[in-house]
């Protein structure tokens, strides 16, 4: 009897993973971040379908339900126009999301740009890159958001803008880093033997395996992009009036109704804190499943 | 540090979210919710309204909006003690001063933390100086006259020269703290030499 006769068992181990039984996994072994996910999904869901979930709009004021008691009706209460909390924060959702994926996205996107550029070139064009990284470094995150908010005037794609741009230096740096290992490795020096160009080597081979830091900052700036929006439309630098935004609505009331009507106080802050929580939940978990080195 | 020791029970569990929501909470948000909570129960607060006299009223006057800052950087440098922590326990030093029979609490405080803290102290020094950006909301608040509420007046006013000055003041604290955290490096780990 030749080897050849023998029956060939398949095991199930040879069978690729599903992706769901991946993700049953991982959300057995992530608690945390599964109600970080749960929470993002919550949280999304407001925003894309904020139309179908509220009765009343989100700017419409009513002058005789003025500062109404959290109850029937009005769930959340009303402000001092007579427009519904409850209408107006799953709206905020909406811009709190708009302004954290959009900065994200832009500050993600020049971060890999000049990542990139700086670890794969090198020479003066690093040198050049990393000192602006420095200087752009050096000045808090709040604080160069609030000076470009400023200088770009309260709107609400500005305000994306000017928080992208803090933003950068952080992407930048953890690109440059791995493209620098990644630079050296056989797979590049392969790709250079069959006379790839240097762009195509960059962008086609080193930058697809950036990926996964990528996508663990990006999280963790996303919770940050989200507060410091709520920051600048506290300081009534950021997304201007007409628009339902979170830190905004704490800035009108809590000045005047904090004794009177604390339910303006309380709401928006604990939707801020819930979606800034769940983001941070989501992304440290991420940060375990795709950082290998944490990795528990 | 204790959630590092006992990592994956209910106990660091517990920590992990509590640190967490620290970094969640929006500052000014708890700044108004300590604010409204005084108003509650005590029917006033210490507020700054003039400049204060002497040295304990001012440390009164300060403590509160202190306690909303520091909540946040004490949430930051758990988290970052935890993973520092975690790390330098799987160091083979650590399994050897186990192996030696060093009793637990000599070889979590004086072998892993002292080893850990290393890059706790840099994220310090770094939060130390980007406070000043959390200091921004903080100080509207409380209605603290600090330079971080000096810079939002000064945006407001749209008076740029100000502004100018404010972020290179800024900008020149943050640097100078960094620079003062490398020189602790060298007293810190006797590893570290600078080349002159």
């Amino acid at each position: 009897m030749s080897i050849l006769d023998l029956p060939v068992v398949t095991e199930r181990a040879d069978r690729p993973e599903s992706v769901w039984s991946k993700i049953r996994y991982h959300l057995g072994a992530h608690p945390l971040g599964s109600i970080g996910a749960a929470i993002m999904a919550v949280f999304v869901f407001c925003a894309v379908f904020a139309d179908f979930i509220t009765v009343y709009g989100p700017t419409a004021t009513d002058s005789t339900m003025r500062l109404l008691h959290p109850g029937a009706g009005h769930v959340l209460g009303t402000d001092q126009m007579g427009r519904d909390i409850f209408s107006r924060i799953i709206y905020g959702a909406r811009i709190s999301l708009a302004v954290g994926l959009g900065s994200t996205f832009l500050g993600s996107l020049f971060g890999v740009a000049l990542g990139l550029t700086s670890g794969y070139v090198g020479g003066w064009v690093d040198l050049v890159i990393q000192r602006i990284v420095d200087v752009l470094q050096s000045v808090p995150l709040l604080v160069l958001a609030l000076v470009m908010a400023a200088a770009l005037g309260p709107a609400l794609d500005n305000t994306i803008v000017a928080i992208s741009i803090p933003l950068i230096p952080y992407t930048a740096r953890v690109i440059r880093s791995n493209t620098l290992a990644l630079r050296e490795q056989a797979f590049v020096e392969a790709a250079r033997a069959i006379g790839m160009s240097e762009f195509r080597i960059a962008v086609r081979h080193v930058l697809p395996n950036t990926i996964a830091p990528l996508i663990v900052i990006a999280t963790a700036q996303l919770g940050a992009a989200i507060l410091t929006e709520a920051s600048l439309s506290f300081l009534g630098l950021g997304v201007p009036e007409p628009h339902p935004s979170w830190g905004r609505m704490l800035s009108e009331s809590a000045a005047e109704y904090v004794r009177t009507a604390p339910w303006l106080v309380i709401f928006p802050g604990v939707a801020i804190s819930l979606s800034v929580f769940g983001t941070n939940l989501f992304g440290d978990a991420l940060r375990d499943i795709l950082d290998p080195r944490l990795r528990d | 540090m204790i959630s590092a020791v006992k990592q994956n029970t209910t106990l660091d569990y517990v920590l992990r979210v509590v640190s967490l929501s620290g970094l969640s909470l929006p500052s000014f948000w708890l700044g108004l919710l300590i604010l409204m909570a005084f108003v509650a129960y005590f029917g006033a607060l210490p507020i700054y309204t003039d400049p204060p006299k002497g040295f304990w009223n001012t440390l009164w006057l300060f403590s509160i909006p202190a306690a909303v800052v520091g909540f946040r950087s004490s949430a930051l440098i758990m988290r970052l003690t935890r993973s520092s922590m975690l790390e330098v326990l799987r160091q083979d030093y650590i399994r050897t001063a186990r192996a030696k029979g060093a009793p637990a609490r000599t070889v979590n405080y004086r072998h892993a933390l002292r080893n850990a803290l290393l890059p706790v102290v840099t994220v310090i020094g770094i939060e130390a100086a980007f406070l000043m950006g959390g200091l921004i909301v903080t100080e509207t608040v409380f209605n603290v006259p600090g330079v971080a509420r000096f810079l939002v007046e000064a945006i407001r006013w749209r008076d740029y020269p100000i502004v100018q000055n404010l972020v290179m003041f800024i900008a020149v604290v943050a640097v100078s703290i960094n620079f003062l955290i490398d020189l602790l490096y060298a007293v810190l780990d006797p590893r570290i030499r600078y080349a002159s």
